[in-house]
């Protein structure tokens, strides 16, 4: 299940808003967009060099992918801002343009401690842009500013 | 990251560091007023917690360029959070520069790291979506933050663990006492050593002196670690060209 979304839709039909990071994923020979199409087998090379660069977030960004749990949101401004839910079902927001998620693990591994790169919603953002399983939505200027908000507590 | 498409050039957001009473202020409005007077499209936001007590080197300041500054003095951590958040509703044109001096006293009613952390990412989300606006333009939307030399220890010292990733290039300003480098100290209040550090680039130096009148003179100083000192004067990208135009332009 996991590996199917990666095996269907080629990292490069992502469109024009692949990321640094998903080079990563690009530097796989199986998931170039001029490789014949091959089976399963084809990507493990490429999980297992995802799993040796982002660690034990692969799966469980894999897992998000695969419920689409990441949305774009886009206003008329241009701005855009994505929404990430969570295994447990709450909702975090991730920066389009820089390292940041609202949740825990964010905080704890990757800004206190620097022992990850990203958490595993960024991961699940790369992920979903670059295999086309991003959900995209449109909301009003206002609406946008107040997801960019921290929630009120 | 995710969604940036096409995106032009997009300068190294720059912090500011440096012990109360190092200029910080000063050296920040004036690289408000260089990056304002780049181009005739550039727009400079100055966030402040309160109005700078004097505009320094306002004399020598082109009137057309600190028209292009505007300037917004958010009061509490919350209330900046809320506008930098609107300016993408707010702002009529997209900022080449968005400048926040005093970031140490927002913190200080920041709640945890995390809060920190997201008001610095939105601040640099904010002007990456300026850049990529300002896209068909040569330049894209500048960041430069300036904060009080944190504590070693306690809440300052981790809510600046927090922040300073999201900065590549840390600008340190160090008070000198002048005499190692034999300068003639009449008449001069201060002066600055500014140490600028980025990852993949040398380290920089200059000395910045204020005088009895609080005028400003930037100049750069010799590498430590190398001979050739032509440093300064070469087409560097971003960050540096507010430092390194500054020099030509000091009253
Ligand atoms: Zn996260």
């Amino acid at each position: 299940m996991k590996r199917q979304v990666l095996a269907c839709k080629c990292p490069c039909s992502g469109g024009p808003g692949i990321l640094e990071l998903s080079e990563i994923i690009r530097c796989s020979p199986a998931s170039h967009p001029c490789a014949p199409r091959r089976g399963l087998s084809a990507h493990l090379p490429l999980l297992s060099r995802l799993r040796f660069v982002f660690g034990t977030s692969v799966v469980p960004a894999l897992d998000l992918v695969d419920r689409q749990s990441v949305t774009r949101f886009v206003s008329p401004s241009g701005r855009t801002v994505y929404q990430v839910v969570g295994s447990s079902g709450k909702l975090y927001t991730c920066y389009a343009s820089c390292h940041f998620c609202s949740c825990p693990a964010f905080t704890f591994s990757v800004l206190r401690k620097g022992d990850n790169l990203v958490c595993k919603h960024l991961l699940a953002i790369y992920l979903s842009r670059a295999t086309g399983a991003c959900q995209e939505q449109s909301v009003s200027n206002q609406q946008l500013t107040a997801l960019l908000l921290p929630e009120e507590k | 990251m995710a969604g940036a498409g096409a995106v032009g050039p997009r300068p190294r957001p720059l912090l500011l560091l440096g012990p109360t009473g190092s200029g910080r202020s000063t050296l920040l409005f004036r690289a408000a007023l260089v990056g304002a007077s780049v181009v005739s499209s550039a727009r400079v936001l100055f966030l402040a917690p309160r109005p700078l007590e004097r505009l320094p080197g306002g004399k020598a300041a082109g009137a057309g360029a600190i028209q292009r500054i505007h300037f917004l003095y958010p009061a509490s951590f919350q209330e900046l959070l809320q506008l930098v958040a609107s300016l993408h509703q707010t702002l009529s044109s997209s900022s080449s520069m968005i400048v926040l001096d005093g970031l140490e006293e927002y913190l200080n009613n920041c709640s945890s790291p995390c809060t920190a952390a997201q008001l610095v990412a939105l601040l640099l989300d904010t002007s990456n979506y300026f850049s990529q606006k300002r896209s068909h333009l040569s330049v894209g939307c500048q960041l430069i933050v300036s904060m009080k030399f944190p504590g070693e220890a306690g809440e300052e010292a981790e809510h600046f663990s927090a922040i300073e990733h999201y900065f590549p290039a840390h600008l340190w300003l160090h008070p000198d006492t002048g005499v190692d480098i034999g300068l003639d100290n009449q008449g001069l209040t201060k002066l600055i050593r500014a140490h600028l550090l980025q990852p993949g680039t040398k380290d920089q130096e200059w000395m910045v002196k204020f005088d009895a009148q609080g005028s400003m003179t930037i100049s750069p100083l010799p590498c430590k670690n190398e001979t050739e000192n032509d440093t300064v004067s070469g087409n560097r990208p971003s960050v540096s060209e507010a430092d390194a135009t500054v020099p030509s332009s000091q009253s």
